[in-house]
């Protein structure tokens, strides 16, 4: 049974969530004859990627919505399309044929204008993102200086070179860096100032501050003969620290050169080991001479060491990559 | 599927015929074809024959696109002549004149020309019987009653009877017999007893209480068949005479197969008979029926004004064509 007048009435004067924004609608009025809601009978005209088709549905396929509506392609041919609704909609009421064939006519008409506009070269504008790009330029340069780039690769190059990853005569090397390497090599004692360059360029967690530090310490030593209350207090703690801690970076030293010679106080040294690190760094240069310098390359062994837990790489393990 | 083992034992479903998918509605058709033209079947009762019509009401009902249902419509009707057994045949008219008068105001306007067409081949389809039937004239009783009992489309006593059946029938009797006697498949038809046959049509005029049921009936049926009756006496005597001399006819439809071709009641016996003849036994006959006590009295004044009109124009026709001869 077809129930157009109730749909109708429902739409006209209750609610409808299309009005003329149905893509069905043929003439993109709201009205009575031209709702394709409230119509049993109705045929339109749709374009679908520049190829029209003919949308016809009727009554005796109004109770299954699934094939409501027929579809069926029109020709390019403008005339012949024309032909093709004269004939499949024949006997139909003569507003439905009229109105399918002035659709017929805008899109073809639109369709001709589209395509020659997309002929036409025209500049492609494209928007500038003036937020956008200021973000991503700060996050880069943030990003950047995260990474620290610059001396984890020295760190890495300096950690070849001692690993003997480039062999026994590397070319292209720094002549000072490679001096630095093969001091360490031949022993602690000699070449302290090789050996201050390379702590310098081996130690990956010292940072600015320590260089710093050392250069303070390499102008000015001996200026600093009166300090504050505390630092005396430290300096005591610190000469008692030192007296331990002298045998201990001995013997850390020799371990670290493998020239097991002698062991002083084993326990003494595993007490003190975490607690004296920090307040001898900030407190060395006021209270050491020069002669102590020669203490505080083997101490800075001990971070060495610490870097040692990430495996360097040996010639082998370059080779087998 | 169920429907054709339903051509075996009985009729088929009416679901399988009011069904959505054509191709199941075209399977219950051929069955139902097949299980009525069963020589070896009687008459169905009639609650039964009024169930298959409905099936089959909505079966056309359900069908989509111009041609499908012209080809669903001929299908249908051919029914009627492929059963070999008249009084089936006739069972099976009743019930579509039946089923159609009962649900024709159910049909909306958007599937009324198909029904409209479906009427169409059905009186077209009946015609033909009769005709194979030879005119029977139990046979053409039988139709008469058909259409003027009670359900008929041509009942002047039952109200609810749809007048636009009455309508159209009176706009496509002529038209389709015409059609009828002229179908190329019967040699030599016999003539076709107009008389009997327009019985439910003077019936109609004479005791309908709408007066425009009678005017239609009038203007659609009456006077373009004795205006053709009369252009057929003039054309076939005095071929060369202008003919708009009497009426502008031009759009009034001539029946040339059917004038050619009728007669009276009995065709064995009259053989095609003179027009000027037929027209007067049928304005006899339609006089004799307006002078009926059934007849209301609004339909008999017209009735008789009718019958005048025509008899002065014979009597003018038979004059001036007396004079021509002469």
């Amino acid at each position: 049974m077809q129930s157009d007048d109730v749909i109708w009435s429902v739409i006209n004067t209750q609610f409808c969530s299309y009005k003329v924004k149905n893509e069905y609608n043929v003439t993109g009025l709201c009205n009575r004859q031209s709702c394709p809601l409230a119509n049993s009978r109705y045929a339109t005209v749709r374009e679908k990627e520049g190829v029209l088709y003919l949308y016809v549905k009727t009554i005796e396929r109004a109770h299954s919505p699934a094939h409501m509506w027929e579809r069926i392609k029109l020709s390019n041919n403008y005339t012949k399309a024309l032909e093709q609704i004269d004939k499949e909609l024949i006997h139909w009421p003569n507003f439905m044929i009229h109105k399918c064939k002035q659709r017929v006519t805008k899109i073809t008409q639109y369709l001709i204008k589209m395509r020659r506009l997309a002929l036409r070269q025209q500049p492609k504008l494209i928007g500038v993102k003036k937020k956008l790009d200021r973000r991503e330029a700060v996050r880069e340069r943030k990003a950047l200086s995260a990474a620290k780039l610059e001396r984890s690769i020295e760190a890495e190059l300096i950690e070849r070179l001692k690993s003997k990853a480039y062999g026994d005569a590397p070319l292209n090397v720094n002549e000072a860096v490679w001096r630095a390497v093969l001091d360490r090599e031949r022993g602690v004692a000699e070449g302290e100032k090789g050996k201050d360059k390379e702590l310098d360029m081996v130690d990956d967690e010292t940072d600015e501050e320590d260089e710093e530090e050392m250069e303070e310490e390499e102008e000015g030593w001996g200026e600093r003969e009166f300090v504050s209350d505390l630092s005396g207090e430290e300096d005591e703690l610190s000469d008692l620290e030192d007296a331990v801690s002298s045998g201990e970076e001995d013997e850390e030293d020799e371990e670290e050169d493998a020239s097991n010679e002698h062991e002083d106080e084993p326990p003494s040294k595993k007490s003190t080991l975490g607690k004296r690190k920090a307040p001898s760094r900030t407190d060395k240069p006021p209270k050491k001479g020069p002669e102590k310098k020669a203490r505080r390359g083997p101490r800075v062994e001990v971070e060495y060491e610490h870097e040692m837990e990430s495996v360097p790489l040996t010639k082998e393990a370059l080779a087998s990559w | 599927m169920a429907s054709e083992s339903a051509s075996s034992s009985g009729p088929p479903l009416g679901k399988y015929l009011a069904s959505t998918d054509k191709k199941t509605r075209d399977k219950a058709i051929k069955s139902l074809a097949a299980f009525l033209s069963d020589p070896s079947r009687d008459v169905l009762p009639k609650s039964e024959m009024a169930k298959l019509w409905k099936g089959i009401f909505y079966c056309f009902w359900m069908s989509d696109k111009p041609l499908v249902q012209q080809a669903l419509a001929s299908e249908i009707a051919e029914i009627l002549l492929t059963i070999t057994k008249l009084s089936v045949s006739l069972e099976f008219l009743r019930g579509f004149w039946e089923t159609t008068v009962r649900e024709w105001n159910k049909i909306d306007r958007l599937r009324i020309d198909k029904y409209y067409m479906l009427v169409r081949r059905f009186t077209n389809a009946s015609f033909r019987l009769l005709m194979r039937a030879e005119w029977d004239a139990a046979a053409c009783q039988e139709y008469n009653s058909i259409l003027t009992d009670r359900g008929g489309p041509l009942c002047p006593e039952d109200p609810r009877v749809p007048t636009s059946l009455a309508y159209h029938l009176a706009d496509i009797y002529l038209e389709e017999l015409d059609k009828a006697v002229a179908d190329s498949r019967v040699p030599s038809p016999l003539p076709a007893p107009l008389s009997t046959l327009l019985m439910p049509f003077f019936t109609l005029a004479a005791r309908t209480s709408t007066s425009t049921t009678y005017q239609r009936i009038q203007s659609a049926l009456l006077e373009p068949l004795y205006s053709a009756l009369s252009a057929a006496h003039d054309a076939d005597l005095d071929s060369d005479e202008p003919r708009s001399r009497k009426r502008p006819r031009l759009s009034t439809p001539e029946y040339p197969h059917l004038v050619a071709n009728a007669c009276a009641t009995t065709p064995k016996e009259e053989g095609a008979i003179n027009r000027a003849t037929l027209k007067k036994v049928l304005l006899r006959r339609m006089f004799d029926i307006a002078s009926e006590p059934d007849t209301r009295d609004a339909n008999r004044r017209k009735l008789y004004a009718l019958w005048k009109e025509n008899m002065v124009d014979e009597d003018d026709d038979a004059n001036s064509h007396g004079l021509d001869v002469s």
